[in-house]
C-alpha cells in the first residue's frame, strides 16, 4: 500500500485557455507533466461564490455545466504541478486529499 | 500550497426520483444549499448503482427514465458545513452523506 495525493479540479464546460475548452488544455498539460492518468466527469448542476445556478434542467441557464479533473499521483508530483496549473485555471476550486492505498496496474499511457 | 485552506468535503447521494415535497431530492437540496451560504456546489448524475433497496438502477436504451445516481459535492470550511449536517439528514429520507478532510483552494469568485 502507497499512499498518494488526489487533485480534483473544478472548472465551467465553456471555460477556455488559449482558444480551446480549459478541461481540454488541463489534460493535456497533465499529459505533458507525465501524469500517469486523468479522469474528466462532466456535472449536471452547480453553483459557486456568485450563487448563480448553472442547471441542465434550466433552459435558460444550462451552459456552464461544471467539469471536474481527478488526478492521483504521488504528492510530490502533484505539488510541483500546483504553480502551472494556476496559471491555466484562473478561476475555479482545486482540491487536495490524501489517499491512503494507491494501486497502479497496467502500462503508462 | 501554503494557499490551500483545510476544508470539508461533503459528498450527499440520492437517487434521481427521490422527491422532497414536490420537488425532486437533488433540486431541493440543491436550493437549500445556494441558501445555506456554503461556497458551492456541484452535481453529478452517476450511470448505475444500487444502495438503500437493494435494487440495481441502471442507465438503458430501453429505459425511459432509470432512477439513476444522483452525486451533489459541497466544499467549504467546516464552520460552513458543520452547520448544515443536521438540515441535511432532516431532509433527505434516503440517502448516504459522507464527510471527508479536503484542502481547497478557490480560484476568484468570478463563478
Amino acid at each position: 500500500m502507497i499512499s498518494g495525493t488526489l487533485l480534483r479540479i473544478f472548472v465551467d464546460e465553456d471555460d477556455r485557455f488559449a482558444g480551446r475548452p480549459l478541461h481540454l488544455a488541463i489534460v493535456d498539460e497533465l499529459r505533458s507533466a507525465g501524469f500517469s492518468g486523468a479522469t474528466v466527469l462532466k456535472g449536471i448542476e452547480g453553483f459557486g461564490p456568485t450563487r448563480r445556478l448553472r442547471a441542465a434542467r434550466a433552459i435558460d441557464s444550462a451552459a456552464g455545466m461544471p467539469v471536474l479533473i481527478e488526478v492521483i499521483e504521488d504528492e510530490d508530483k502533484i505539488v510541483a504541478f500546483l504553480p502551472k496549473l494556476e496559471t491555466i485555471v484562473t478561476s475555479g476550486l482545486l482540491t487536495l486529499e490524501t489517499i491512503h492505498a494507491m494501486r497502479v496496474t497496467g502500462q503508462a499511457r | 500550497m501554503t494557499e490551500f485552506r483545510d476544508g470539508k468535503l461533503l459528498r450527499i447521494f440520492v437517487d434521481e426520483h427521490d422527491r422532497i415535497g414536490l420537488v425532486p431530492a437533488y433540486v431541493a437540496i440543491v436550493e437549500f444549499l445556494r441558501g445555506a451560504g456554503v461556497a458551492g456546489a456541484t452535481v453529478f448524475r452517476g450511470i448505475e448503482g444500487y444502495g438503500g433497496s437493494g435494487e440495481v438502477h441502471v442507465a438503458s436504451v430501453f429505459k425511459w427514465a432509470p432512477n439513476l445516481p444522483v452525486l451533489i459535492e459541497v466544499v467549504d470550511d467546516w464552520s460552513a458545513i458543520e452547520p448544515i449536517v443536521p438540515k441535511l439528514e432532516a431532509m433527505i429520507g434516503a440517502g448516504l452523506l459522507t464527510l471527508e478532510a479536503a484542502q481547497y483552494l478557490r480560484l476568484d469568485a468570478k463563478r
